[in-house]
């Protein structure tokens, strides 16, 4: 009989949002529409192409959650300056464009609103701020037909900076990602390290999809728990960009040596053992390895059919 | 009978946006009819891009964007609706304040060489956020992927012993709150998992997950900032008594005492506690980094020490340096190195002691506006001193781009890798080449124009070559028709496996048909 899902952590999940809501949720004071320059559209009355781009976006000034109240996002939250301006001179009174500052800079004028966990970690952990790419170079913040404001389809707009792994999506066994099926933010979106507690390793990135390999296992096999961003977990045996071998193996799995398995398992005769006369001779590692990611009945990950054939009643091995 | 369905409700919702209603309505698309013809041989494996491609005629895409009103935006974008593949997305929302999204996805992947065995995957995922105060959000999600079909035993002809099918389900699903007010702020989630196999009973697991965090600005010092993270998780298998708890603990701070100088800690901390076993793993990582920002770029540098006591206690030092420059869009440069060492201490790991590095350069030039040229190289090293194995790569690649308004586009890009690799019984080397090249021409009036091609070889121990070409145009029949015609050539040949070979030609048609409501 199949058991139910118990949800004992959900009590401490919604005491937490009531307790939040009581320290951050006193209210705040909506000024007028003409006493505050927020809520006005002033700047569209000049820069009048952008209302276009804007309109229908949480970046569009005349958007408001009541009337009267101020816009969500003013264009003076982004773009900093003075009344002067707009009010008199806007070549002496120039306005910033946080497009032309630094990566770091610009993510904390964007996280001034934009403070959810991804704003959070580009500003930082994310390689991108590191290397001084700004929220602006994956985002058109003036609006776009893409989601989440990105400048283009997300696999052509990371790949074209990240052009040597373009050319790992041409090879012959790959991920879906030119076919738009898998986005590169479905592996790499790991900046939301709150998404990861699951796994104490990136395997569970993989597992997101590939969840019949995910375990937990009762015998794991250990190469999916030694992981790192360079080596390790999946990793190990698959190159999740592309590979010209079948199953995006990394070494080739071919008789005699097969590469893949002895990379680690080295072990001189296992393919050639007298005890098996030449029968075994040059058959694939999983031909008694069946359930290499991990298996609920073997620490060997064999198959239980080989009970049948003897193997593991004459002492020979420990199913 | 399917497609039928899908076709009216399409047809509903097309004519319910586009009923007349508020003068503000404005809504934009595009509804492309067509058809593919399909002409292929050799093995189906070789070429994953053919996987979803159908000989007939094709509804390629329905899409719709644009405002119902100043304050609602929708989005319906629809692919390939009446193929067994097919794609779509739906989007409403409503500015500042709610966003609701919808999408599915269901492809299928084949495993050989006739096609004949293959497996569907259907991908459902809907999502809200709703945010009632600028200093609120709450969102959810939820998501459904099933995957279901043959499964072939691997290499071909030997005797699979997992069975000839599988039938997954994983249902996973979100909820969250974000809080913010000036420097301060947090957030608190909870997620739950669950997945089963009907093929197989003893997968079925469940798995739920507490996280929050928390960030704040030092009390006395503005230029210092604190940021906390915990979560904690179980997750069971059903049927066999196996039941994990997972938590985490992480810190970080950040010190700025100018705007050009930055230092950052973190400290994370998780478990793993196995209850059937009884086995905990305890990991621990401290991290120190530093960062000096200059007017053209800046210099960073960190050392890590990490241990995992497991069945065995390992230990990990890792460093790395690195600098960028950067003169506006006109030069980029990039290098940077990174080592990482790990210890076991008992030798009991599966890979023992590893020692890697990885070095790493790129240079991007725009001399001119519309022209950018570029190239990078990486060498990485891993040597796995425990198991006498040694991997080492190599990757050369460079780039052109020259793009002119109105007349067209270029594009080319190389790539060269050298990859070598030594174990105990023998070795293995390939070479690898990517050539890719494309253009694009829109000088001719109602006319686009644009054709490329991907070569690759792979040589040394492997001796496989596969290209693909493309071209294709868009002609402008009238104000919103487009007739838009493509053309691909697909090869492969694999010269170690003389059987492994595939050619496939596909032409697609499609009239376009641009809508505008208002």
């Amino acid at each position: 009989m199949s058991r139910m899902i118990s949800y004992r952590l959900a009590l401490p999940f919604l005491t937490a949002i009531a307790l939040m809501g009581a320290v951050f949720g006193f209210s705040r004071g909506a000024s007028s529409a003409q006493d505050n320059p927020r809520a006005s559209t002033v700047c569209l009355d000049c820069h009048s192409g952008q209302d276009t781009t804007l309109a229908g976006t949480a970046h569009w000034p005349s958007t408001a959650p009541h009337d009267g109240a101020e816009a969500w996002a003013a264009c003076t939250d982004c773009h900093r300056g003075d009344h002067r301006h707009w009010e008199e001179d806007p070549t002496s009174y120039p306005m910033t464009n946080p497009s032309k500052v630094t990566a770091k800079a610009e993510a904390q004028i964007c996280a001034t609103c934009h403070q959810n966990s991804h704003q959070q970690n580009t500003l930082e952990k994310n390689v991108h701020a590191a290397s001084d790419v700004s929220c602006s170079g994956c985002h058109r913040v003036h609006g776009s037909r893409q989601a989440s404001l990105l400048k283009q389809a997300e696999s052509g707009l990371c790949l074209g900076c990240h052009s040597d792994v373009a050319g790992q999506f041409a090879r012959s066994y790959r991920h879906p990602v030119n076919d738009g099926i898998v986005k590169c933010s479905e592996c790499h979106m790991t900046l939301d390290r709150t998404s990861r507690p699951l796994s104490n390793n990136g395997t569970n990135v993989c597992g997101t999809c590939h969840a019949d390999l995910a375990g937990p296992f009762p015998y794991e096999h250990p190469a999916t728990l030694d992981y790192s961003t360079e080596e390790g977990g999946c990793l190990t045996c698959h190159d999740p960009h592309g590979s010209s071998l079948p199953r995006m193996f990394s070494q080739p799995y071919e008789p005699p040596h097969f590469q893949l398995c002895s990379q680690c398992h080295v072990v001189p005769g296992h393919n050639f053992n007298p005890m098996h006369g030449t029968a075994w001779a040059g058959k694939p590692c999983n031909d008694c390895h069946t359930d290499i990611h991990g298996s609920y009945v073997s620490q060997l990950f064999l198959s239980e059919s080989l009970k049948a054939q003897g193997c593991f009643n004459v002492g020979c091995h420990q199913f | 009978m399917r497609t039928i369905a899908i076709a009216t409700l399409l047809a509903a919702a097309v004519v319910t946006l586009g009923a007349p209603a508020s003068s503000a309505r404005s809504l934009d698309g595009t509804v492309k009819v067509g058809g593919v013809f399909l002409d292929q041989t050799g093995d189906r494996t070789a070429v994953q891009e053919i996987s979803d491609v159908y000989d007939g005629f094709a509804l390629s895409q329905i899409r719709l964007d644009g405002s119902l009103d100043p304050r609602q935006y929708v989005m319906l974008d629809l692919r390939d609706i009446n193929l067994d593949s097919r794609q779509g997305d739906l989007l409403y929302r409503m500015p500042g304040t709610l966003k609701l999204t919808a999408g599915y996805v269901q492809h299928r992947r084949i495993f050989s060489p006739d096609g004949a065995v293959n497996s569907d995957r259907k991908d459902w995922r809907a999502g809200a956020q709703f945010t009632p105060h600028k200093w609120l959000a709450l969102s959810g999600s939820f998501n459904a992927y099933n995957r279901g079909g043959d499964r072939l035993a691997f290499p071909l002809g030997t005797a699979g012993t997992l069975g000839t099918r599988y039938d997954d389900a994983l249902k996973s699903g979100r909820l969250a709150a974000d809080v913010h007010r000036g420097r301060n702020g947090g957030g608190i989630s909870y997620s739950i998992s669950s997945y089963s196999n009907d093929l197989e009973t003893a997968a079925k697991r469940t798995g739920q997950v507490v996280a929050a965090r928390f960030y704040t600005p030092f009390l006395f010092y503005d230029k210092w900032t604190h940021l906390f993270r915990g979560a904690y998780g179980i997750q069971k298998l059903s049927d066999s008594g196996i039941d994990h708890t997972l938590s985490l603990f992480e810190y970080t701070t950040v010190i700025e005492p100018t705007g050009a100088f930055q230092l950052r800690y973190n400290f994370n901390a998780s478990r793993v506690d196995d209850e059937a076993t009884r086995l905990k793993t305890d990991r621990f990582q401290n991290d120190v980094d530093a960062t000096y920002s200059y007017k053209y770029g800046r210099v960073r540098g960190g050392y890590g020490y990490e241990t995992n006591d497991d069945r065995s206690l390992t230990y990990y030092h890792s460093w790395r340096a690195g600098t960028d420059f950067n003169q506006g869009k006109r030069l980029r440069a990039t290098v940077d190195y990174a080592g990482r060492v790990k210890k076991d201490q008992e030798q009991l790991t599966l890979l023992q002691d590893i020692e890697s590095y990885r070095v790493r350069g790129k240079l991007q030039v725009q001399p001119v506006e519309g022209v950018a040229v570029g190239g990078g190289y990486s060498k990485r090293q891993r040597e796995f001193t425990g198991i006498g194995v040694k991997v080492d790569g190599d990757v050369a690649n460079g780039f052109g781009r020259y793009t002119r308004e109105g007349w067209g586009a270029l594009f080319a890009d190389y790539s060269y890798s050298n990859d070598k690799y030594v174990d105990r019984v023998g070795r293995f080397d390939t070479q690898s080449y990517i050539v890719t090249g494309r253009v694009e021409i829109g000088r001719i009036k109602n006319l686009q124009l644009a054709g490329g091609v991907t070569y690759l070889k792979f040589t040394k121990d492997l001796d496989i070559e596969k290209s693909l070409v493309f071209v294709e145009g868009a002609y402008r029949l009238l104000d919103d028709y487009r007739l838009e015609v493509k053309y691909n050539v697909y090869n492969y040949d694999d010269y170690v496996l003389l059987d492994r070979y595939y050619t496939a030609n596909v032409v697609r048609v499609n009239l376009a048909y641009d809508l505008h409501l208002r």
